[in-house]
């Protein structure tokens, strides 16, 4: 039996004494489990280590009758320099027992705690789990009328857990414990009792779910009156707003509970799978940009975009026809003249899928739904040119490499086959697009009648370094700008550097005269 | 604690039993705690071992240090005893109390991991300590008689031992008195143990350690003349060596001193035990 008479337990702060229990009085049965339920920081430590005898009242005093266990609970009565064995025999040195029974403790502690080599090592080499196996261990090595426990499986993993509630189930029928656990099933199991510590008052149940119950209660309580607050505040704020109507279709994101997260980011999952591979149907066709594959339509733009704003297919087919009619022209789509697909206007639908979007105006979309701001390329970089644009390009592009060729230039200079699109779409968009500039100076060069390679620019420095050195034009052949193809090294690497030089300037060495 | 069968039903018997009870527990932990010091100083750290010798053979050390120093002094005898002789006596004791003033009452803060067990206290671990360096210093400061018989043929009288023995009994309770003091006081506020382990120093020069205080000026006896741990020195070289204290000299000083010390040493520990769990 203990009983507690007029127990007072403070601390000395900076503030005063704070109280941990005041007057405290009260026997605990010696034939029942007792579970101790408080909120963190209200003295269930303090309690248990009162009830053990490691600490000693302020006021009052504890009287005790039977075998009392050291409390066990997050820091265990373990030193760090002593190793498992050594701790373990201290134990049972304490507690009186011979050297047989002492060697019999430790074969005991050592295939419970069950931490191997780190038995024999200095305790301050484990971790927290470790310590709080071997504490475990030490204590049920020994027969106690009290177990007294402190978060019973806060550090141990689930084969401590199993291998101590198989012990404690064994334990049970001799002894009694002393829990202080925020675990209710772990409460419900072992005790019979509870008691309640809360705002210093220590309140004693003879039945444990009356105490769970107790304890709970105040839980709810509190919980309640934060719901309250939570729902005060939302229609405050949507007083304020003047969006208290459509605070349940918005999706809020900062309520969302896990399971929805999940749920959510599942869906989305699977619209980007199927979108997938709707795109690769797309490829396969190769009718339509890859462009159109990645993007995805959530339900949320759909909303936004109700089904009766969508266009007929005759509208489609117009909108088609003269979105071809400007392509043919080569001009590039400007995103004032393609109606704004966000704009909730039922004349203006959007298009279904990507993949009826013309090319100029992919318009992502971010996760939410919400349309991102895009700006749209320049036609020149744009590597989204119409085919006929394309055809166009190739065919000044032939011209230009027989022109050179014809004024003396080689092999390298010209563009490789670009007739293979598929090859084409597979290439990397830098290289692509320094290809498609080069395509376009040839273009130009067969426009004004130059020497291709004099057009070559600097950036594509790389095509010249494969081609051998172009002749050297001579006097006045030299006409307009010359770039030298001489390649010294630059600073930073042996990335060849291109000069250029202008007119009638003379240049010794390699240079141009 | 106690058990509920076997309690004698008389008021007597079972204070009896009660103390009986409380002085098994005690013991076992006592026993517990000195097996540890014993493990820690020569136990797994690199230095324990170390230790363990460095305790043993201190003494032994400061010994053979001092008679050089009397030696380069050209002096081989105070006051017609050999100056190893002298020293050995004088420094067996003294380390003892110095050791009283630093490494003893550390052990309140090394065991704090052991208070979790209700059995043991502060008190157990300051005076399972307190046995072990004083088993130690003692079994050092024999070797070194040993030694000095075996090489210098030179030996103490026996002829006042119990008086001897008394007064290194009320030096010892004195030390341990000093012990408990440090120990509460110097946990509870740790400047208290810096500034004091490092005086103790200084009273290496004025206790009489290595000179007789009667070969001082008056002027200076009449200041050591406050000093226990002078009084303790001269007492003991009187019993063991035969060598005339200063005039000053009382036994009576000593045993108040070792009486009021130990009574403090106690009180302060029984006041502050709690505080001392606490921190």
């Amino acid at each position: 039996m203990i009983e507690l008479i007029n127990v007072s337990k403070y601390y000395p702060t900076d503030f005063g004494r704070h109280y941990v229990f005041r007057n405290v009085s009260l026997k605990l049965p010696l034939d029942k489990s007792v579970g101790v339920i408080g909120p963190n920081g209200a003295g269930k430590s303090t309690f248990l280590r009162l009830l053990g005898g490691a600490d000693i009242p302020s006021e009052g005093k504890i009287l005790r009758t039977g075998r009392i266990s050291p409390p066990m609970g997050l820091t265990p009565g373990l030193q760090a320099s002593l190793n498992g064995v050594e701790n373990a025999r201290f134990a049972g040195r304490i507690y009186g027992m011979d050297r047989d029974e002492i060697a019999g403790l430790i074969d005991y502690v050592r295939e419970t705690a069950n931490i191997g080599k780190f038995f024999d090592m200095p305790v301050g080499t484990y971790s927290a789990g470790m310590k709080q196996r071997v504490a475990f261990a030490i204590n049920m090595s020994m027969t106690f009328d009290y177990y007294l426990f402190d978060e019973i499986g806060a550090g141990g993993d689930r084969e401590f857990r199993r291998t101590g509630k198989a012990i404690i189930a064994e334990r049970l029928k001799t002894s009694n414990f002393i829990i202080a656990s925020h675990r209710t099933d772990e409460l419900l199991d072992l005790c019979e009792s509870g008691i309640v510590i809360k705002d210093g008052t220590l309140t004693f149940y003879d039945d444990i779910t009356d105490a769970l119950a107790a304890y709970n209660t105040d839980d709810d309580e509190d919980e309640e009156r934060l719901t309250k607050r939570a729902t005060r505040r939302a229609r405050r704020s949507g007083a304020e707003g003047g969006e208290a109507a459509s605070a349940e279709t918005k999706p809020d994101t900062k309520s969302d509970t896990i399971s929805e997260r999940k749920a959510k980011r599942a869906s989305r999952k699977v619209r980007k799978s199927e979108v997938g591979e709707s795109g690769a149907a797309a490829d396969a066709s190769a009718a339509e940009p890859p462009v159109a594959a990645a993007v995805s339509i959530p339900e949320t733009v759909e909303a936004a975009n109700p089904p009766e704003a969508t266009s007929s297919p005759d509208d489609r087919e117009a909108r088609r026809a003269k979105r071809r009619t400007r392509m043919e022209r080569g001009a590039a789509i400007a995103p004032a003249e393609e109606p704004a697909l966000a704009a909730p206007d039922a004349s203006a639908a959007p298009p279904k899928s990507r993949s009826e979007e013309a090319p100029g105006a992919a318009m992502p979309r971010t996760e939410d739904g919400l349309r991102a701001e895009v700006t749209v390329p320049p036609p020149p970089e744009s590597d989204e040119l119409s085919l006929d644009a394309i055809r166009q390009a190739r065919r000044a592009r032939k011209l230009a490499a027989a022109k050179a060729i014809s004024a003396g230039g080689t092999e390298a200079t010209r563009e490789p086959d670009t007739s293979d699109t598929a090859a084409e779409s597979r290439e990397e968009p830098k290289a692509r697009r320094a290809r498609l500039r080069e395509a376009r100076l040839k273009a130009k060069v067969a426009e004004t009648g130059q020497p291709a390679s004099d057009q070559i620019e600097s950036g594509s420095a790389a095509s010249a370094l494969q081609s051998p050195r172009p002749p050297r034009p001579r006097g006045d052949e030299a006409v307009g700008a010359y770039v030298s193809l001489q390649t010294p090294s630059s600073p930073d690497g042996d990335r060849p550097m291109a000069e250029a030089t202008s007119p009638g300037e003379t240049r010794t060495g390699n240079g141009v005269r | 604690m106690t058990h509920i069968d076997g309690i004698p039903a008389s008021r007597f018997g079972r204070f009896f039993f009660e103390m009986r009870e409380g002085a098994r527990r005690q013991s076992n932990v006592i026993f517990a705690l000195i097996f540890r010091e014993l493990k820690t100083k020569s136990g797994q750290d690199s230095y324990g071992l170390l230790s363990f010798v460095g305790i043993i053979l201190e003494p032994a050390v400061a010994v053979i240090g001092l008679t050089l120093f009397w030696y380069l002094l050209k002096r081989e005898e105070i006051l017609g005893v050999h100056v190893a002789l002298f020293v050995t006596v004088s420094i067996t004791g003294y380390t003892i109390m110095r050791r009283s003033f630093s490494s003893i009452p550390r052990s309140v803060k090394t065991s704090r991991a052991f208070y979790a067990y209700p059995n043991v206290k502060p008190f157990d671990a300051v005076l399972a300590r307190f046995m072990v360096e004083f088993i130690l210093t003692l079994l050092g400061g024999l070797i070194v008689f040993f030694l000095i018989w075996w090489f210098l043929d030179l030996k103490v009288s026996l002829q006042y031992f119990i008086d001897a023995m008394r007064i290194f009994g009320e030096f010892v309770a004195f030390a341990f008195g000093i012990a408990l003091i440090m120990g509460i006081y110097g946990t509870r506020f740790p400047i208290i143990m810096t500034v004091f382990s490092n005086v103790s120093r200084f009273l290496f020069f004025v206790s009489a350690v290595i000179h007789p205080a009667s070969e001082l000026p008056l002027e200076a006896q009449l200041l050591i003349v406050w000093n226990p741990i002078a009084h303790a020195m001269e007492l003991g070289r009187l019993y063991l060596l035969n060598i005339k204290p200063f005039d000053g000299v009382s036994e009576a000083y000593l045993f108040a001193w070792s009486l009021g010390t130990l009574a403090f040493g106690f009180v302060a520990y029984y006041a502050n035990r709690k505080k001392v769990l606490e921190r």
